[in-house]
Order: structure tokens, then sequence, then C-alpha cells
């Protein structure tokens, strides 16, 4: 073998071309693994870092009245938004390069660190100073928020200020030609162009608590939520889908491209039954009347629509728009009065308006007639307790016309008793009391229709006596009724017998106009069951209250003939850390009194009496409604909230309450009425009762 | 003689000529793909300058494969000094750009020495490889397979050669350059025939390279030289990836945030620290930080190629910093998929994510792997390896050693500079500033890697006398005398004696 061969380096050379041979697989490999196995990985890597998907707000749907004006609409916000990574980037080239520097300290995952980074506040205070100053703004910097934002997420806008007016942002345009960095932008936000009319019933709308909860298509969650009233019950149909854009970012953030892959749509448009001229109109006068804690109810006397629906205090819904102050939340929230309460679905002791109940559960049981006369004292005794009338001398020997009329307590303990709770019971229940009248707003109580099994359920140590029977025969006790079923109530009366569903939603409209849901109107919840001579007895009664009764206040409506009722229930009890005297005033009425059109139900908190407090409530409604009718043109204006007070209710020294009984000589006193309790008060429970002498109903 | 230049050229292997036109062709256009949304006018021009090297590059592999190989053997001596003179004088008078001293510029043009000296080193190892005689007592075998000593002392010079140029080039930094010189050293001493023992040890360290850079600096937290002055400019330019003062008082201690205290008590603590410290420099330990918080200090590494090892084992320690290009490499090649996003529509490229004073040179392979996918990138994979593979093919036909070694040097070049490019792109190897041969910017490493080639070609199309019989005329005159004088030639050879082991001529 020649020792000079070239065979040993061939073979060598055979090494290396295995060697690079195997390097080229190796690669060919791993370029496999990276773009065909792994390719999805990457991609979504790519568009994660590349692309920035942006929701487009979507438009709420709108709220109507049931003729057609928008009680909620949408109007534009224009919001400023900061790109701090921009302004600082320009700031450091106006500046040469020194950008001034601040300290943070900050807990991340439970280790403090000191952070120095650029004091992006004066940053900010260097580029809009200038700006808030020609624009006279107040220029108000979180220094934490704006901070923790440069910290975390700077590629991201920062919302500096929301909700700048449209004159502001006009001449902002002006102003700041050539300042990149900062950015104007639309988001369509809530308008209730009405301020506080109908709050409780509209609601208000916030960010959701609880963002899991409220997802959009898109998987996020919606910006904006309903919080109360149609605006949380309907909120599904008020959300618009929400659109997407998609911008494109370079490796420092900036935004390269924009493009829009779904529009954002705008949501149904939600009509109720209101009118928003009898609405302001019943917000008026409760507000003429100066009451502190009320509630006022409309309702179409032949079909059971809503017309208005009042309570005050209330607030203004647009101050949760776009976003509530602490302050304002604050001062809504812990005011003692509770303007967030809508008391025209809250349950109260009724008082004499109950009387009409009574009186047409012992015409239909046949107990009494219209004629049917009852010898009404000062003072009878039921089950060995004395009750008492309101007028010492008691009204003599009279029927149910003059009972209704003189509001005689007397008569009605006696006439209760003989009918019976069952009666009674049933009576009530035909016309809805005990049970929620089902319209759209959540937090509609019950109220309270008393009789044994009620009893057993739920005070199962009590007896059920005819005294009971008696307390309940004149609105008290146990006893606990919604202004609006009340109302629904006198609509029952009004029209001849017929109970009609109330009904707050007329129609669900798309944005193209087309209904998709109705409601229909007039729906029969039941029939009284009364022959047409007892409910114009009863009729003929109420009319007489307001003629010559115990309404008289309400005269001068221009309606022809107004049946009403008025109640004063007496209720004590701790009421915002003071033990009072709380007394609740109804009128119940209807008008006019040939073809019934508005049934009206007026409860005012601290009045005096029904007469006194709640009747000319009714009656500016009443007047307002009949100029409306002779077609007269109602401007219905913006309405600033109103504040509650507890002006009319009696503080009793706090404290000392079984004295205080005693010196009242036991009264009426059920206390803490007015709860949502379907159980009554627990003090009542413990007491029982002792005796009954109802002072002060008339 | 216009005739012999013709016959060269017909000889030359055109396959690799085409392959590697093609490639220095593609270039120009993956370039411009890389650059054209930049808006900074030196790389909107690159596209552009890489079209006017290539002519320049095409002469001197044309000069390069049409001379005899055997004549630039002969001035590999004059060619090594002209290379070690020019690595010396960049260092002092080369022009820095991003951080390094390693270009000349004259007028419009940069040169880096750097490129240059591969070919020169190249060359000077092969000459000096050439005269080396393997064990040519043990037969063909041990030739092939000994293990043993044999050439100690050439290996020993040729070691010193490679580190003389590879110092001088570490000296600019440029560690990418510089650590190439080692695999073409080894593969052409591999060929040249020395124990296959001098290989291994080599071999061996790469792997307890491995093994320390997964083991100690991945897994056991290493740190590299400057750990110290990154830990100092840490604190001062406070990082928000990592916790950096434990304690209030640590912050305090490092002047981050001012002091409150009473200043008596200050003072008293200062006073504890003072004792404190020089009790320390007393038995012998460093104050400080490090003290605090040991760690293993790796003296031959720089804390950034620390932080790219790491990140080449988990991209995700550091997406935003260090993990940054290899993170957005492996983005851009991997959303390629099949068939890529097509030319000139690389997202990663267009909105800058793949670092643009990088994506034109170092890291063209993402590019080319986002627009093309893996047809496109697998082919240009292919086709290097074709390139290397006829390289090899042309040293297994070389006449002499000579020309097997400079074939074989040139293919260890190219080999080490497409793995590790291809490699980094896609976490085969960790981040390294090397070019890409044939499609990378870069003017002078354009005309080193086509002079290579040229080099290649020469060795190819001398491999075998050619008839020196250009004239008909001059031939018929003088056959006698040319009969005569390769007898002579022969007689010359046989009497010459064979030269000793390791010892150069």
């Amino acid at each position: 073998m020649p020792t000079d061969s070239k065979w040993p380096w061939r073979i060598r050379l055979g090494v290396i071309f295995a060697l690079v041979f195997y390097a080229t697989m190796v690669l060919v490999a791993q370029l496999y693994d990276v773009q065909m196995v792994h390719h999805e990985r990457w991609s979504r890597k790519l568009s994660e870092q590349t692309t920035v998907p942006v929701r487009l707000s979507p438009a709420r749907g709108e709220i109507h009245d049931r003729n057609g004006v928008p009680l909620a609409q949408n109007r534009s916000s224009f919001d400023i938004d900061l790109y701090l990574d921009e302004l600082y980037r320009n700031f450091k080239r106006d500046n040469r390069g020194h950008v001034p520097e601040t300290t943070i300290e900050r807990v991340i995952r439970g280790k403090r660190h000191v952070i120095k980074q650029p004091d992006i506040v004066k940053i900010v205070e260097h580029h809009m100073r200038p700006i808030a100053d020609s624009l006279g703004f107040e220029l108000e910097i979180n220094r934490y928020d704006l901070e923790e934002h440069f910290r975390t997420n700077k590629e991201i806008p920062y919302k500096f200020r929301a909700d700048v007016d449209f004159e502001t942002v006009a001449k902002y345009g002006e102003s700041s030609l050539g300042m990149p960095g900062i950015d104007i932008v639309a988001r369509p936000v809530r308008k209730y162009p009405f301020g506080a009319l109908a709050p409780h019933i509209l609601g208000y709308i916030g960010r959701p608590k609880v963002f899991k909860e409220h997802v959009a298509e898109d998987g996020y969650p919606y910006e904006f939520i309903g919080h109360e009233g149609i605006e949380k019950k309907m909120d599904a149909q008020l959300q618009g889908s929400p659109g997407s854009r998609i911008l494109r970012v370079n490796y420092k953030g900036d935004i390269q491209s924009k493009e829009d892959v779904r529009r954002p749509t705008v949501g149904n448009t939600v009509k109720l039954t209101i009118d928003h001229r009898i609405q302001y109109l019943a917000e008026k006068s409760l507000r003429d009347n100066k009451v502190g804690r009320g509630a006022a109810v409309v309702v179409d006397a032949q079909n059971g629509d809503i017309l208005a629906m009042a309570s005050v205090p209330n607030f203004d819904p647009n101050v949760f728009i776009p976003k509530v102050k602490p302050e304002d939340w604050k001062s809504l929230s812990s005011d003692r009065t509770k303007p967030l309460m809508n008391r025209a679905v809250k349950g109260y002791p009724p008082g004499s308006t109950y009387k009409i109940l009574i009186a047409m559960a012992g015409l239909k049981s046949g107990k009494i007639t219209p004629a049917t006369r009852i010898n009404s004292p000062g003072i009878v005794y039921v089950a060995g307790h004395p009750f008492r009338d309101w007028s010492p001398s008691g009204q003599g020997n009279i029927a149910v016309h003059d009972a209704i009329r003189m509001s005689s307590n007397t008569y009605f303990y006696q006439m209760g008793v003989r009918t019976g709770i069952r009666n009674i019971a049933e009576m009530g229940r035909v016309v809805g009391f005990g049970e929620r009248t089902g319209i759209a707003i959540d937090s509609e109580d019950p109220g309270i229709m008393p009789d044994p099994d009620w009893m057993r359920e739920f005070h199962p140590r009590e007896r059920w006596t005819s005294a009971t029977t008696a307390n309940v025969s004149i609105g008290q006790g146990y006893v606990l009724a919604t202004p609006l079923q009340m109302a629904l109530m006198t609509a029952a009366v009004a029209n001849g017998g017929t109970v009609y569903q109330a009904r707050l939603l007329d129609s669900i409209v798309n944005v193209d106009g087309e209904t998709i849901i109705q409601v229909p109107p007039g729906r029969v919840k039941d029939e009284l069951g009364l022959t047409p001579e007892h409910v114009e007895a009863i009729r003929k009664a109420m009319r007489a209250v307001v003629d010559n009764g115990t309404a008289r206040r309400a005269q001068g409506t221009g309606f022809t003939g107004v049946g009403g009722k008025t109640g004063t229930a007496q209720w004590k009890g701790t009421l915002a850390g003071r033990f009072r005297v709380d007394n609740k005033a109804w009128f119940i009425c209807f008008a006019p009194y040939d073809k019934p059109k508005y049934a009206i139900c007026v409860m005012v908190e601290g009045g005096t009496a029904g007469g006194t407090n709640a009747a000319p409530v009714a009656r500016e409604i009443l007047k307002g409604v009949k100029k409306i009718e002779d077609g007269e043109d109602l401007e219905v204006a913006y309405l600033e909230p109103t504040k509650g007070h507890f002006k009319g209710s009696t503080s009793v020294s706090s404290g000392v309450q079984r004295p205080v009984i005693q010196d009242s000589g036991g009264g009426n006193s059920w206390f803490n009425r007015g709860t949502d309790s379907r159980r009554g008060s627990g003090i009542m429970m413990r007491r029982g009762f002792r005796s009954n002498r109802s002072r002060g109903e008339w | 003689m216009p005739y012999l230049v013709i016959k060269k050229l017909l000889r030359m292997d055109w396959i690799l000529f085409l392959l590697v036109g093609a490639m220095a062709a593609a270039s120009v256009a993956l370039i411009y793909s890389a650059t054209y949304t930049s808006d900074d006018e030196s790389f909107l021009q690159a596209s552009k300058n890489q079209l006017y090297w290539i002519p320049i590059a095409l002469v001197i592999y044309f000069v390069l494969a049409l001379v005899d190989y055997r004549r630039w053997l002969q001035l590999a001596w004059p060619f090594a000094l002209i290379m070690l003179t020019l690595l010396v004088l960049v260092l002092f008078f080369g022009q820095e750009a991003q951080g390094a001293r390693s270009w000349f510029r004259f007028g419009g043009i940069g040169i880096q020495p750097a490129e240059f000296a591969k070919l020169a080193f190249i060359l000077m190892l092969a000459k000096f490889l050439a005269g080396f005689r393997p064990n040519r007592k043990g037969g063909i075998v041990r030739q092939i397979f000994g293990f043993g000593f044999g050439g100690f002392w050439t290996v020993l010079a040729g070691a010193i050669m490679t580190a003389l140029p590879m110092v001088l080039i570490f000296q600019q930094p440029d560690f990418g350059s510089g650590s190439v010189f080692f695999p073409i050293a080894l593969l052409m001493m591999f060929t040249a025939g020395v124990g296959l023992l001098y290989i291994a040890l080599p071999v061996a360290a790469i792997y307890v390279g491995v093994l320390v850079a997964y083991h100690g600096i991945y897994l056991g937290d290493w740190h590299g030289s400057d750990y110290m002055k990154y830990r100092f400019n840490e604190a001062k330019q406070v990082r928000v990836s990592e916790p950096i003062f434990r304690t209030k008082e640590e912050a305090i201690a490092a002047g981050v945030i001012p002091d409150e205290r009473p200043e008596d008590v200050i003072r008293a603590e200062e006073e504890a620290r003072k004792k404190e410290r020089a009790a320390a420099r007393l038995r012998g330990e460093q104050p400080g930080l490090a003290q605090k918080d040991p760690v293993f200090i790796l003296p031959v590494l720089k804390e950034y190629q620390i932080d790219r090892i790491k990140t080449f084992y988990n991209p995700n320690l550091d997406p935003k910093d260090a993990g940054w290009t290899i993170n957005q490499s492996l983005i851009a090649i991997g959303s390629g998929g099949w068939d890529g996003a097509g030319y000139q529509q690389g997202t990663q490229n267009i909105l800058g994510y793949l670092p643009k004073n990088v994506a034109y040179n170092d890291l063209i392979f993402s590019v080319i792997g986002e627009e093309w996918g893996f047809v496109g990138g697998s082919t240009l994979i292919l086709a290097q390896g074709l390139v290397l593979v006829l390289c090899l093919r042309v040293g297994f036909f070389a006449r002499d050693r000579g020309g097997m070694l400079i074939a074989t040097g040139v293919t260890a070049m190219l080999f080490a500079h497409i793995f590790v490019n291809i490699g980094m792109t896609i976490q085969v190897v960790p981040i390294t500033g090397i070019p890409l041969p044939f499609i990378s910017y870069g003017g002078s490493f354009l005309v080193v890697c086509l002079a290579g080639i040229g080099l290649v070609q020469s060795v190819w199309i001398h491999r075998k006398p050619f008839d020196v019989t250009p004239d008909p005329e001059a031939a018929s005159e003088e056959p006698a005398r040319l009969l005569e004088l390769e007898h002579k030639r022969k007689a010359l050879a046989a009497q010459k004696p064979p030269r000793r082991i390791g010892v150069p001529a």
C-alpha cells in the first residue's frame, strides 16, 4: 500500500461530509419543528404582539315613553387619550435627552421595590398645562394611576380625561394641531335628557361589579351594565353588540394602521307605558308640595298601564355617567332618606285607604249590603280590647257610604270582624295584595296580605284573633301594601270591577324600527266579583269623600267628579337613628267619575293626614292631566333631584320606647313598619298587641 | 493566453458557481425586502450597495479561480503578514461601529480586515499543513484512525497560528468573527491527518463547554466577568423585572432613596460599616454587593453572552430584553409556516420587531423564514449544504494536500457561518453576531465568501495538468524536449528525500 496515498485524507473528508450532512439535517429538522410543528404557537405570538384588538363600544338602546319621547338616550363623549410612551419620547427629544426622574415605591408580589422611572407626571403636566390653561379646565392628575399606567403598560393609551364637552373638543382641535401622543376619542355614553325624571324606573348604569357575569359577544365584559330599574331588567335588550377594530403596532407600540373588523351595533329601544308629561306632573307636584319622602303612582284605570310612577327623594341618573364620583355615591348611599329606594313599589301600612278593600270584601261576602247600618260609637271592644274611633263621639248609626266618606274606624272594626279575615284576604288576593305585580322592576315588594295561614307561617307563636282582623280592617297591623298596588285596586274599583295586570313595559323595538316584543295592553288579572250596584256604591262613597268627606282638598281638578279615599297609617319606629312617629299619609283617587281614566295613589311619609298631605298632590296631578287632555302644551323641563327630609315626623325621646307607647294609650303602635320583611316587625312578635286605639284616623 | 483561460473556464465547477452566483443575486432582493420599510437612509441603500459589491466580488473570484492555487499558496506567508499587520492596525486606526473597532473606511467603502483574515488564514494554514506527512509508518489505517501523539509540533504551531488572529480580533472586540477561526483550524488539522487525540481534546472541550453552559450558566445561574459593573449599572438604572432591594435599608444604602433618620444614628452605622469592611479586607474578602449575594463568576464570558446562553435555553426568561432577538426570530420564522407570508410581507420585519440594524445581515434568515416559509428556508439550507458538499468534493479530488486543505478550510469557514447563523435563528445555537454566506449584507464578507469559492474552483480547475499544447505548431516543434523535461522532473522527484514529519519545508 502506498504510503503517500490520498485515501487517508479522503476518508477524513468523508467524515466531514457526514458532519456537514448531519448538521444540514439538524437545521432542516429544527426548521421543520419551528415552522411546521409549532407554527400555530408562533403565529399566535405574532398576532399577540403586533395586533391590538380594540373594542368599539356599542351604543346602548334608548328608553322611550309611550309617546316615543326618549327618557334615556345616548350622546357622544369625548375622551382625551394620552400615549405616554410617545409623550415621553417627545419630551426627551425636546429637552436633549434630559428627563426628570422620580422614585416610586411599589409592593409587587409581596416584595418592596424602589423603582426609578421618568417623572411622567411632570411630563404630562408639561404637555397638558398649556392646553388646560388655554381651554380653561382644571388639570387634575391622579399621580398613582398615571405612574402605574406608565410603569406597567405604557403602550396602551391612558384615558386622561373622560367626557370633555364638545366646545372644548372643538377648541382643542384647533390648538393642538401637530401634537403627537394626544388623541381625542369619541365614545357613546348614556344621557337622561330629563334628569331626575323617573330615575327609579329607568335606573342607572355603571361598570359591572362582577366582570365574569356580564360578558359580551366578543368575550370581554361590557363596559357598562344597567344597575337598577329598566336599565338592569332590560339590560340584555339594551346592550348592543360591540364592534372590534384591529390596530397594528410596531415594536415600539406605535400604531401603524387600523382596520375595522366589525361595526358596533345599537341596542334595542325599550318603550314604556309611562307618559313623560304625567310623570313630570307627578314629580313636580311631589316637589311643589314639599314632600320629603313619598311616592305617587298614576295608572290607566281602563287597562292597568302605569302612566307615572314617581318617588321622592330621588337622584339624577346622569351623575352615574360616565362614572359616579365617590362623593356623589357616598351622599346617595349614605343619605338616611334613601333617595335610591323606589318608594312606589315598597310596602307601607296603607291605613284607611284599605277600608275600600274591606268594604268590597263585606259586600262581596254578603255580610253587609250598601244599606246595612252599623252603629259606630267612639269606642268598640273586640276580643276584649278597646278599639277607638278617631272621633271620640263616633259617627252614629251609619251605612257603608258614610263610613267611607267619614272614614269611620269603629264601623270597619265591626264590619271587618263580621266579614271575617278569610273573605278579606281572598278579596285582597283578587286585587293583588301580598304579591308582586310583576312589572319590570326588580326592587318591587310584594307587601303583606295577612291571614291566619300567613300568621302560622311567619309568626307561629301568635294566634289570630278577631282583634287582629279588626286591626287589618283599618289597614294597620301586619298589613303592608305598595302605592302601586293601591293604585291598581283603585283602578279596579273605578272601572267597575276589572283588575288589570300592571303594565310598565310596552314594547321592544329594534334599531330598524321593527317591534320585537309587544306586551299586550289591558291584560285582565281578575274580576272583583261584585255586582255593579255594589261597585257603584263604593264609587259613590269615594266621590263623597272628595265632595264633602275627608278629601275636600282634592277638589278643583277640572274633572267632573273625582272619587277618592284618604288614609293615615300610624307608624312609630327607629328612623334615621332616632325613635320617631312617622305617619304615612295616603290618598287614592280616580277621575273622571263617569268613565274613569286615571287611578292615582299618593303616599307621603311623615304626613299629618292623608287629606292634608297626600290629596293636594293628587289634585295637582289631576289638574295637569286635565290640562293635557284639554290640549294644552306642557313644557317638560330638566328636573333636578329632590332632597329628602324628615319634616312631619315627630321625634320621640329615643331609647325609651315602652313609656311612649303607654303614654299614647298604646295606640296602634306597630314598630318598624315599612320594612321589606314579609314577616313584619320583630318587636311586634314579642309584644303582640296590648290595646288598640286608632287616633288620628280620618 | 485566452485559449488556456477558456479551457480553465470550461473545467470550472459550474454547478458550484451557478449556485453561489444565484444566492448572491438573490441576496440583493432579500436585503431589499429586509430594509425597504426602514426610514434610515443607510438601510435603504443596503441592497444597492450589495449590488455594487457583487461585480467586485466576481472579479476577485475569477482572478482567484483562474490562477493556479499553488501560486496563491506560494504567496500565503506574505498574505499572512499583511493580514496580521492589518489586524493590528485596525485596533488603532479602525473606525468604531457598534462598540467594536473593526472597520477601515476609504471614502464610502468600508472594509473589515477580520473577514479577509479568514481567507489569508486558510491559505496560511494550508501552506503550513501541506508539508505535514502524517504517521507514514503505521500504514493507511493508522493514518486515518490513529489516536497517537503524531504531529505534536505541527499542532502546537498551528494552534499558535490560529491563536494570533483570533486574539487580535477578540481585541476589537468581535467575538463572532474571531471564534470562526477555531472550527477552520480544527477541521483543517483533522484532514491534514494529525492524531485524533488532538481532535478529540477540543471536541471534548466543546462538550464540557455545553455542559457548563447548561448546568452552570443556565441552571446554576453563573455570571460573567463584568457582573459587578452590570450589577452596579442595574442599581443605578433600576430594572423593573427583578427586585433590587429587598429592604428599605438596602435602598438607602445604595443611595436610591434618602435616609431620614437622625444624623448620629447614620454616622454610627457608617462607622460600623467601615469597621466591618476593614475586617473583611483583612480576611481577604471582597466587600460589596457580591458578598451578600454570592455568585459564581465565569471569567471568560461577558454578562451579555451569559444572557444569550440563558435565553437560548429559555427564551421566555427575559423576552423584552436579553431574549428579545431569539424570541422575535422564532416568532418570525415560526409564523412563516409552510409557504411564508410572501415577499416583502414579513410582519415581524416591517413592524421592526426584528431589529432593523441586524435584520439585513445577521438575522436575514429570520426574514427569509417569515417571507418564504419552510419551502424557502429549507431550500436555502439545502442549497448551502450543497455548496459545502461540492467544496468537499473538490477537496476529495484535489491534486495535492495543499488543494485539499484549501477546500477543507473554505468548507469549514462556510460551514461554521452557515450552521451558526441559521442555527441561532431557530434556537440550535445561542445568538452570535455571524453573517450568512452569500446572503447577508456586507461587502467584505461577500467578497471573502466568493473569493473562498474562487480558491476552491482553482483547486478544482487545476486538479489535473492541462495538455500543455496550446499552440499546435509549438507542440509539433518540441515534443522531444517536453518529454525530456518530464523525465527529468520524475527523476528529481525520485531523488528528493522524504521530509521529516511535522517540520515545514
